[in-house]
């Protein structure tokens, strides 16, 4: 090989060699995920993971875990100490997380009419969803415990908050998405790059998913298929929840009862649709709008979505899918 | 022989070789994510086994705190519970990364993870 051809050789070689480590580097810092620690544990009664992306994240997964487990002491309806048992007992509490999360749940109790309803305690005790035999409660049994739902005569301050005699509240509605907020809270302060907490269904989507800042995708589960998938949310940071006639149910005479009630008529809510999936800035206010928007129906729930600045997914009983506001969904075919 | 550029036959195929590992090189970052399924069972609240369910090559169950794990290659299922609702049975097979089934009675979790990542999280 002659002088020139070696340099020739030399030359190619070299800037093959630049390039390759160059992309390698690109790839490296823009690209690459952060680390990852995940975990999974059970807390207010469902399946509870946390992912942690980032540096030396190991320890912090059991410290979110237990913002998780604090606040279901607070709120829990099947622990006899929590505050919300206690206001349900005594028909009051002194506790500012309890007061803070009812006054929320008030709020949006009027905004949808009464549809979704926070003192709906005695309606879902009937129904009881949790239990082995499930039937259909007597009319009169309903139109007595209906009676003792109204979102109206509850009372709160900054700390404490009053119940009117025999009423009782259920924030099952929105317990796991108050977890995620609670999540939230423990994680702005961690220095973690970014996280995915999902309790039950209810997910928070935290920071930065890698060095890229590509999206969190978030599956939205498919109405009445096990463990398949109507479509993906992507989003940069948020909380997603989902409502749907899938979760707790049975049938009876062909017709579907499922635990998300209308806390207007005293029924599960048949407002045409099967499943709704919200995305806000808050994991409460997204548990506590999905519920309310299934109650509603697609139409009467965009008032609902415009004032939390809030976008949806429904999933009609058809399988018919459509949304809401700003939301990047892709459709699984 | 030579080529237009004066190259022989084996000094250009040095350079290819040395081209297609620089190719190499550059594209390693993109396949290097994803993996075996995995499916890791905790029980109350500490992680008991992870089993790699692409390996397995025969089914068999196991027993973890009262309720019994089918695994077969690429999923697993609760089979049976000693708890009472029965829940857990009804979650089926769980084969895709975040596919997650629990036994709250029992404090048994299952979750796949390591799979091919297609997503963050489920919203159900």
């Amino acid at each position: 090989m002659s002088k020139k051809k070696k340099i020739l050789c030399i030359v190619l070689s070299v800037v093959l060699l630049a390039a390759a480590v160059t992309g390698f580097a690109v790839y490296y810092f823009f690209k690459k995920d952060f680390n990852l620690e995940q975990k999974s544990g059970l807390s207010m009664g469902s399946v509870v993971t946390v992912k942690l992306f980032g540096d030396d994240t190991f320890k912090k997964l059991d410290v979110t875990k237990n913002g998780i487990d604090n606040l279901e002491k607070i709120i829990s309806r099947k622990l006899e100490t929590s505050a919300v048992s206690l206001l349900n007992k005594n028909g009051t509490v002194q506790n500012a997380v309890c007061a803070e999360i009812i006054e929320k749940c008030r709020k949006i109790s009027e905004l949808s009419g009464g549809a979704f309803d926070l003192t709906i305690g005695p309606l879902s005790s009937l129904w009881n969803f949790d239990e082995d035999v499930q039937k259909v409660p007597d009319k009169d049994e309903i139109q007595k415990a209906l009676a003792l739902v109204d979102y109206r005569k509850v009372q709160t301050d900054s700390k404490s908050v009053f119940l009117a005699k025999g009423q009782s509240v259920d924030l099952g509605a929105v317990g796991k998405g108050a977890a995620c907020d609670a999540a939230k809270t423990y994680l702005e302060k961690s220095g973690v790059k970014g996280a995915v907490v999902s309790v039950g269904g209810s997910i928070l989507a935290f920071g930065k998913r890698n060095k890229a800042g590509d999206k969190w995708r978030v599956a939205v589960r498919h109405p009445r298929k096990e463990n398949a998938y109507i479509g993906v949310i992507n989003l940069s940071e948020g909380f997603v929840s989902t409502s749907g006639d899938y979760e707790k149910y049975f049938e009876k005479d062909g017709i579907r009862y499922h635990h998300i009630l209308n806390a207007n008529t005293g029924y599960p809510a048949d407002s045409g649709l099967s499943s709704v999936t919200v995305v806000c800035g808050s994991g409460l206010l997204s548990d506590a709008l999905s519920t309310a928007c299934f109650i509603l129906g697609e139409e009467k729930s965009k008032a609902l979505l415009d004032e939390y600045s809030a976008c949806a997914v429904f999933v009609d009983k058809q399988l018919n899918v459509s949304t809401y506001g700003d939301i990047d969904f892709e459709k699984v075919e | 022989m030579k080529n237009t550029i004066g190259l022989k036959k084996s000094d250009a195929l040095i350079i290819l070789l040395f081209a297609a590992l620089c190719v190499l090189l550059f594209l390693l970052p993109l396949f290097a994510t994803g993996g075996n399924v995995t499916a890791v069972i905790w029980c109350g609240g500490e992680k008991f086994r992870e089993i790699d369910l692409s390996s397995v090559e025969e089914s068999y169950e196991i027993e973890v705190n009262g309720c019994v794990l089918s695994v077969e290659k690429g999923k697993i299922a609760f089979v049976s519970s000693t708890c009472r609702d029965k829940l857990c049975k009804k979650s089926g097979h769980l084969s895709k990364n975040g596919d997650t089934a629990a036994c709250v009675p029992n404090k048994v979790v299952v979750r796949i993870e390591n799979g091919k990542e297609t997503f963050d999280a489920v919203a159900s």
